[in-house]
C-alpha cells in the first residue's frame, strides 16, 4: 500500500477495522487485555425481580448517639463519586472506615464512630421513610478508641499462647472481622487508636435488652498433669455490666467483672484444671449487659503448672 | 459463551465489519458506493468542531472531579490498574501528595483547554490523550474501572492519530493576522473533502462503536425482555440508594409508578443503544439518534443517579456545522 494513502481515508479505515476488533476481542476474552481496553457490557443482566432493593450507607456516630448519614466523610469527596466507595470498601474496609473516621474527627470531634450499615427496603410493603425507622441488615462499626492503654498495664505475649488474634490486630480486609473472634449478632465493631492505627476488640452494648458477646472457642490440650489455666487481658468499660467469663464443660469456670470506670484495668481468671486424657473445648466470653461499649485488648490464655 | 442469537449478530456484525472495511482499502468501487450512500459529507470545521466538543467535554470531565481527594485516603488502598501495574511507584508519588495530584489535573485541562481553541493540535491532541490518560488511571485507583470519560476519550484518541485538523485553530487564526489569507487555508475551512468525511466518520465511530457491545450483550445477557419493569425499578431505586453524589433521585421519588412505566423507560434505553450504531451506516439517522441517546443518558442521571457526562455530551459531534448550514439552506 502506498504510504500516502494512510494520510486520509485510508487511516480512518483502518481505525475504525481496529475499534471492532477490540470490540469484539473485549467481549469474547480471546486477548486478555488489560485497562484501559475494556468491556462495555454494564447492567448487562436482568437484576431480581421481587421488589426488594439492598443498599448501603455510612453513617457517622456522635458520642451522644445521634446518627448523620455521611457521603464523603467530611472531606474525602471521591467516596461521594459513583462505584469508587464500594470499590475502596470491597479492598479494606476497617482501613476505609478508619479513614473516614479520622477526617470527621478533624471537624467535629464529637464523632465517636462511623458504621457501615448495610439496609433491605421492600418498597411494596413499606415506605421509604417507614424503612429508614426499622434497624439496619446489619452494622459494621469503627469505634474511636477511649483512651490510651498505660504502658504498665501491658505486656508481652507469653509462650504457649492459646488465643487466636487476642490483639486484635490481623482484621479480614473485607469483613474487617477478627480472625478467631465471633460477635453472635450482626452488629460488628472494632475500635481503632487513630494516632497509632492499634486495633481493639468492642463487646457493643446492651441493645434491645440483651446483653452483647465477644466469643473465642478454643481447645484446651490434655495433660497429664494438674495445670492453671491464665486468662489476662486488658478491659475498659465505661458503665457496669462487663464481664469476663471462661466457660469450660463439666466445670463451673471463671468470671471476672470489669470495673465501669472507663480506664484501662488488667483482668485476670484462674482456673485450675484437673489432668485430662483428651482436648477439652472451651469458651471464652466478653459479655457486656452495660449502656456503653466495652474494649479489649491483649487477651491472652496459657497453661502453667499447678500451684494447688 | 452459550450459543445465542444476539451473540451470533455481535459476532457476525464486527467480523462482516472489520472484513467490510479492509475491502473497502482494497476495492476502489465497493469505497466510492459507501462513500455515497453512507459516510455523510463534511468539511475542516466540522473536525474542528469535533475537536471542540470533545475537548470540552473532557475538561468539564477533569473539572468535575475531585483527584486530590484521593491523596487523603490510605496508600494501601490505591493500586494502579491493567497495564499502568508496572508504574506503581510513579503513581505513589503522586497519590501521596494532593498538590501534585492537583497539578496533574490543571496539567491535563490546560491541554483540553489547548486542544479544544485547537493551539497546534498536532502536539496538543495526543500530548491530551496521553495525560488524560494517565489522570483516568489516578482516578481508577481504588479499583474499579468504571466507564465515565472513555466516550469522549476515544474520540480524542482518533482525532490525535489522524491528519485532518485544519480549521476552528486559534495558531490559524492569529497567523491569519499577521499574513494574507492564503487560497489553501480558504479551501482548508470550507470544501467538503472526503478525508475530512473520513475523518469525522471515524470519530462518531468511536463514539458508537461500544453501543454494539452495550446493547448486544443485554439481549444476550438479559434476555429479550431484559427491560422488564420490574428488574429496572430495582437497577434504577438500588442506583438511586448508593450514588449519593447527586441525590436527584427520581425513581425514588416515583417508585410507586405502574411497572409498565419502568418497562416502557427499559424498552426505550435497550431500543436506543441497540440501533444508535446505524448511525454509522445511515446518514440520515444522525439527528435523531444521537438526540435519544443524549436524552437517554440525560434520563440515566435523573432517574437513577449515575451521570456519565460524555455520554450526554459526545453525541453532539453528530450536530456538525455543515448540518446546521443545510437545515438552515
Amino acid at each position: 500500500m502506498p504510504s500516502a494513502t494512510l494520510a486520509g481515508r485510508s487511516r480512518a479505515i483502518l481505525l475504525v477495522a481496529g475499534m471492532l476488533f477490540l470490540d469484539l476481542t473485549t467481549a469474547t476474552g480471546w486477548i486478555d487485555w488489560q485497562w484501559p481496553v475494556v468491556s462495555w457490557q454494564m447492567y448487562r443482566k436482568k437484576t431480581r425481580e421481587e421488589p426488594l432493593v439492598r443498599y448501603r450507607q455510612l453513617v457517622a456516630v456522635a458520642s451522644d448517639g445521634t446518627r448523620t448519614p455521611t457521603s464523603d466523610c467530611g472531606s474525602l469527596s471521591v467516596l461521594a463519586y459513583p462505584y469508587r466507595m464500594d470499590s475502596l470498601l470491597h479492598q479494606d474496609l476497617p482501613r476505609l472506615l478508619s479513614t473516614c473516621l479520622r477526617e470527621l474527627r478533624h471537624s467535629q470531634p464529637t464523632i465517636s464512630a462511623v458504621a457501615l450499615e448495610n439496609r433491605s427496603w421492600r418498597y411494596d410493603k413499606q415506605s421509604y421513610a417507614d424503612q429508614l425507622q426499622h434497624s439496619p441488615t446489619d452494622v459494621y462499626r469503627v469505634v474511636a478508641a477511649p483512651a490510651q492503654v498505660p504502658e504498665s498495664l501491658r505486656r508481652a505475649t507469653p509462650p504457649g499462647e492459646l488465643i487466636q488474634n487476642g490483639d486484635f490486630e490481623h482484621l479480614d480486609p473485607e469483613t474487617g472481622l477478627v480472625p478467631g473472634w465471633v460477635n453472635p449478632s450482626n452488629r460488628q465493631a472494632i475500635a481503632v487508636d487513630l494516632a497509632s492505627a492499634s486495633h481493639f476488640g468492642v463487646v457493643p452494648a446492651l441493645r434491645s435488652g440483651h446483653p452483647q458477646s465477644l466469643v473465642q472457642n478454643l481447645v484446651l490440650p490434655a495433660t497429664s498433669s494438674p495445670v492453671r489455666l491464665v486468662v489476662s487481658l486488658l478491659a475498659l468499660a465505661s458503665s457496669a455490666g462487663a464481664t469476663v467469663r471462661l466457660d469450660i464443660p463439666e466445670t463451673s469456670g471463671a468470671r471476672a467483672e470489669v470495673p465501669g470506670d472507663g480506664g484501662w484495668h488488667r483482668i485476670e481468671l484462674v482456673f485450675d484444671s484437673a489432668p485430662r486424657a483428651s482436648n477439652v473445648p472451651a469458651t471464652l466470653r466478653l459479655l457486656n449487659a452495660g449502656s456503653a461499649d466495652a474494649f479489649v485488648d491483649d487477651v491472652s490464655l496459657t497453661l502453667a503448672p499447678s500451684q494447688r | 459463551m452459550v450459543f445465542e442469537p444476539a451473540w451470533f449478530v455481535f459476532l457476525c456484525v464486527h467480523l462482516a465489519g472489520i472484513a467490510l472495511l479492509l475491502a473497502m482499502l482494497i476495492v476502489r468501487r465497493w469505497r466510492s458506493f459507501f462513500e455515497r450512500h453512507c459516510l455523510g459529507r463534511a468539511n475542516a470545521q466540522d473536525v474542528g468542531f469535533i475537536r471542540i466538543v470533545t475537548c470540552a467535554t473532557l475538561a468539564l470531565y477533569v473539572l468535575s472531579e475531585a483527584l486530590p481527594s484521593y491523596a487523603l485516603l490510605d496508600s494501601s488502598l490505591l493500586h494502579p490498574m491493567g497495564y499502568f501495574e508496572p508504574l506503581a511507584p510513579l503513581f505513589s508519588w503522586f497519590l501521596a501528595s494532593s498538590l501534585r495530584l492537583r497539578c496533574i489535573g490543571w496539567v491535563t485541562l490546560a491541554l483540553l483547554v489547548l486542544g479544544a481553541v485547537g493551539w497546534r493540535p498536532r502536539l496538543t491532541l495526543p500530548l491530551a490523550a496521553a495525560v488524560y490518560l494517565f489522570f483516568a488511571a489516578l482516578l481508577r485507583t481504588p479499583g474499579k474501572a468504571f466507564h465515565e470519560g472513555y466516550l469522549a476519550w476515544y474520540v480524542l484518541l482518533v482525532l490525535a492519530l489522524l491528519p485532518a485538523n485544519n480549521a476552528l485553530r486559534l495558531d490559524a487564526w492569529l497567523g491569519r493576522r499577521k499574513a494574507a489569507p492564503t487560497p489553501s487555508t480558504l479551501a482548508e475551512s470550507g470544501a467538503a473533502t472526503p478525508d475530512h468525511a473520513w475523518s469525522v466518520w471515524a470519530c462518531q465511530a468511536a463514539a458508537v462503536v461500544p453501543y454494539l457491545q452495550l446493547s448486544l450483550s443485554k439481549w444476550w445477557a438479559g434476555g429479550p425482555f431484559w427491560f422488564d419493569g420490574r428488574s429496572m425499578r430495582n437497577y434504577m431505586l438500588t442506583d438511586d440508594l448508593n450514588l449519593t453524589q447527586w441525590n436527584i433521585d427520581l425513581a425514588l421519588r416515583w417508585y410507586q409508578a405502574p411497572t409498565l412505566a419502568f418497562t416502557l423507560v427499559g424498552l426505550f434505553g435497550l431500543l436506543v443503544e441497540s440501533f444508535y450504531p446505524l448511525v454509522l451506516l445511515v446518514p440520515g439517522l444522525r439527528v435523531v439518534l444521537p438526540a435519544a441517546v443524549m436524552l437517554l443518558h440525560l434520563g440515566v442521571w435523573f432517574g437513577q443517579d449515575a451521570l456519565f457526562l460524555d455520554a450526554i455530551l459526545i453525541p453532539a459531534i453528530f450536530f456538525m456545522p455543515s448540518r446546521w448550514r443545510k437545515t438552515q439552506a
